[in-house]
């Protein structure tokens, strides 16, 4: 494909049109050392269906949900995204729409972008959203920031059930020195009130916890959110997007700032991204939000319109005294969640929420009737995910599942080395009994040999 | 007439596409999850059939100036034409159905198009090196000046200045302040190029780094 389809006549052309002799003459003011001399020493280009053939191989080379019986999710999920989710997002419209600067050629993206805020809103049970980040470890960390500011203090105080690689994410924020971060700790799967009580002090500028948590236990938002409010810290949740179409938001528990990963919504799992993050707010902090904001307003006629609205926090009119050095949003991914959820709806996403919620807890209960398995965190209220203890090493039990056609969990050895037989488990509302029933059968027969089962470390290593 | 709101269209009971009927024993919410968690009625989304919201984001599509319609001369961020191809290729099931957890061994195909990228992205840029973890070129600024603070941290002092030309996008001096870094601004030469004269004063013991514009760390 060329970018540049030109005959050597428009070339000569436009050359005369500039007053350049030739295109090397229209170059000369580029010094000759920093300039290419030849071609790049890269590969030749393929056509189309060369590529084509050569993506379809790499696509064999890989185990799809299409294929497997997907149980993985630790913050990913293989979630149910309607055909109209694709189509619309396909649209050039809004593919390849450029930022919204001027409002007045980008009315779609503009109210696209207020209807997904309105509605982050109401599943969080907060004031105000922005426009999206990155992904859900990025809004935690920018959340931390948020916090640190406006308190003045600089501990945050992150549960180790938010997922591990967020907090590796908001400690690499934290590296720069503008704040401090100490682990939570858990008890049987859940934040322990207790360990939270006596961490608490006139430092701590924040409690950062899951809903539900990386561990698919559901906390009380409420009971985090009234101790850290009794220390004069933020509550911030992250937020699991479908189970707020079953659980009470941490909006309603108090929660000053609750953000998430919005991948469940309509956005596929790819391999870990693109992904896209929500953040949402009270009103009283808008003036610290980062980000991109969409507002409704009315143009000199009297009719409706959107704008980004409160610029002056955003880095290219405030540069170091911005926000956050965000200058864009996740928009297509942040177009997705919008279409996901104007199509599934509130009781689309109600259905799929307690789908999820009564299979997993099918496979939990089925699983762990299995000789020398038990659920690792006892009888905690579970949303769609727990964590299986198996009688020998979970990747092992992978490598069984494998074979027929299962994706059996995320090992948790490749989070903590101390729990080599802890398997994390995802049902969503797309895995059928058939495929649990296969799930236990695989288990069972591997569960009576388990020290026997091959034991391939590398495949799990991150 | 402007389009309505989703919420404007809404109407109570309409439904969206349909699951498949629960195929396991219903336990209810109640049963399964302590009571005081749950939310009572179901969040206040939009209740409205699926032709009407295709139809809703068409007709908001179409007030959109894109670049498959023209050019479009703006930006810091430049928007390009992408060949068709591309979404298409990136839309295959093997490569857009797959679990960033799931075992190497079954993903080897993903793990060769990144690979493959790196090494095209090496040789343009001219540099031994590369992630594409970052999500945004302000998140690749990001991540290159907190590399250098942890360059210089090791060192034994991570210094205190970082200089940004004036010339360079909002980003640079936002992303500078982010890491704890003074931001020393140098001014352009009437060439539009940075003052050089002016850079080598503004250089010293304190100067962790100099940030050039954002196209250097620019998301690809």
């Amino acid at each position: 494909m060329s970018f540049v389809g030109r005959s050597e006549a428009e070339r000569r052309v436009m050359l005369k049109q500039i007053g350049a002799e030739s295109v090397e003459a229209l170059w000369a003011s580029i010094p000759p050392e920093f300039r290419v001399q030849g071609s790049l020493p890269l590969d030749p280009p393929l056509a189309e269906y060369e590529i084509t053939r050569r993506f379809a191989q790499w696509a064999e080379a890989n185990a799809d949900a299409n294929q497997y019986a997907c149980f993985l999710g630790a913050g990913i999920y293989d979630h149910f995204i309607p055909a109209a989710v694709r189509s619309l997002l396909s649209r050039s419209e809004f593919a390849t729409a450029y930022t919204p600067y001027q409002p007045e050629v980008s009315q779609g993206t503009l109210q696209t972008i207020f209807e997904y805020q309105s509605m982050i809103c109401e599943l969080t049970g907060m004031e105000v959203a922005n426009a999206s980040m990155y992904d859900g470890a990025t809004a935690c960390a920018e959340a931390s920031l948020l916090a640190t500011g406006a308190t003045g203090r600089r501990v945050v105080l992150v549960s180790q059930g938010v997922h591990p690689h967020f907090r590796e994410v908001i400690r690499t924020y934290a590296s720069a020195g503008s704040f401090d971060v100490r682990d939570l700790p858990l008890d049987h799967g859940a934040t322990a009130a207790a360990g939270l009580k006596r961490m608490l002090s006139p430092e701590v500028a924040a409690v950062l916890w899951a809903q539900p948590n990386f561990e698919g236990i559901v906390e009380d938002g409420a009971a985090l959110t009234e101790a850290a409010h009794a220390a004069g810290a933020y509550s911030i949740a992250s937020a699991d997007p479908v189970a707020l179409a079953l659980l009470l938001p941490p909006g309603r528990d108090g929660a000053d700032i609750v953000v998430g990963e919005g991948q469940p919504l309509g956005v596929p799992m790819g391999y870990g991204g693109p992904l896209v993050g929500f953040f949402s707010i009270r009103k009283s902090d808008v003036r610290r939000l980062p980000g991109r904001l969409a507002g409704a307003t009315v143009d000199l006629d009297g009719r409706r319109g959107f704008v980004l609205t409160l610029q002056t926090r955003e880095q290219h009119i405030r540069r170091e005294r911005a926000t956050s050095n965000i200058c864009t949003n996740q928009a297509l991914m942040a177009l997705a969640n919008t279409i996901h959820l104007a199509l599934l709806g509130a009781q689309g996403m109600r259905d799929v929420a307690t789908q999820s919620l009564e299979k997993a807890h099918y496979l939990a209960r089925r699983a762990a009737q299995v000789p020398g398995v038990s659920l690792a965190n006892g009888d905690r209220a579970f949303f769609r995910e727990f964590v299986l203890r198996l009688p020998g090493p979970a990747t092992g039990f992978l490598r069984a599942a494998e074979k027929r056609r299962i994706l059996a969990g995320v090992p948790l050895s490749r989070f903590d080395g101390a729990r080599p037989r802890d398997l994390l488990v995802a049902a969503t509302e797309k895995r059928t009994r058939e495929e649990m029933d296969r799930y236990v059968d695989a288990l069972a027969e591997w569960a009576r040999h388990p020290a026997q089962a091959p034991v391939q470390e590398a495949a799990c290593r991150s | 007439m402007p389009e309505l709101t989703l919420r404007e269209l809404s109407v109570k009971e309409h439904r969206g596409p349909r699951l498949a009927p629960l195929d396991v024993p219903a336990e209810g919410a109640e049963r399964l999850l302590p009571r005081e968690r749950l939310r009572g009625e179901a969040p206040a989304l939009p209740e409205i059939p699926e032709p009407a919201v295709v139809r809703h984001f068409v007709n908001l599509s179409v007030l959109n100036h894109h670049i498959d319609k023209a050019i479009y001369p703006l930006g810091s961020c430049t928007m390009k034409y992408n060949p068709k191809l591309n979404d298409e290729m990136a839309q295959m099931p093997g490569l857009q159905a797959i679990h960033p957890l799931q075992p190497e061994d079954l993903s080897q195909g993903a793990l060769a198009v990144i690979w493959e990228l790196h090494e095209w992205l090496k040789v343009i840029m001219g540099m031994p090196a590369i992630t594409t973890q970052p999500a945004a070129g302000a998140q690749c600024e990001l991540t290159a000046i907190l590399m250098t603070r942890a360059y210089h941290a090791e060192r034994g002092n991570p210094r205190e200045e970082v200089i940004v030309p004036d010339s360079a996008h909002g980003t640079n001096p936002s992303t500078v302040h982010q890491v704890g870094y003074r931001v020393v601004t140098v001014p352009s030469g009437p060439d539009g190029c940075v003052d050089i004269g002016a850079l080598k004063r503004e250089v010293s013991g304190k100067t962790a780094a100099l940030t050039a514009c954002s196209t250097w760390t620019a998301r690809i």
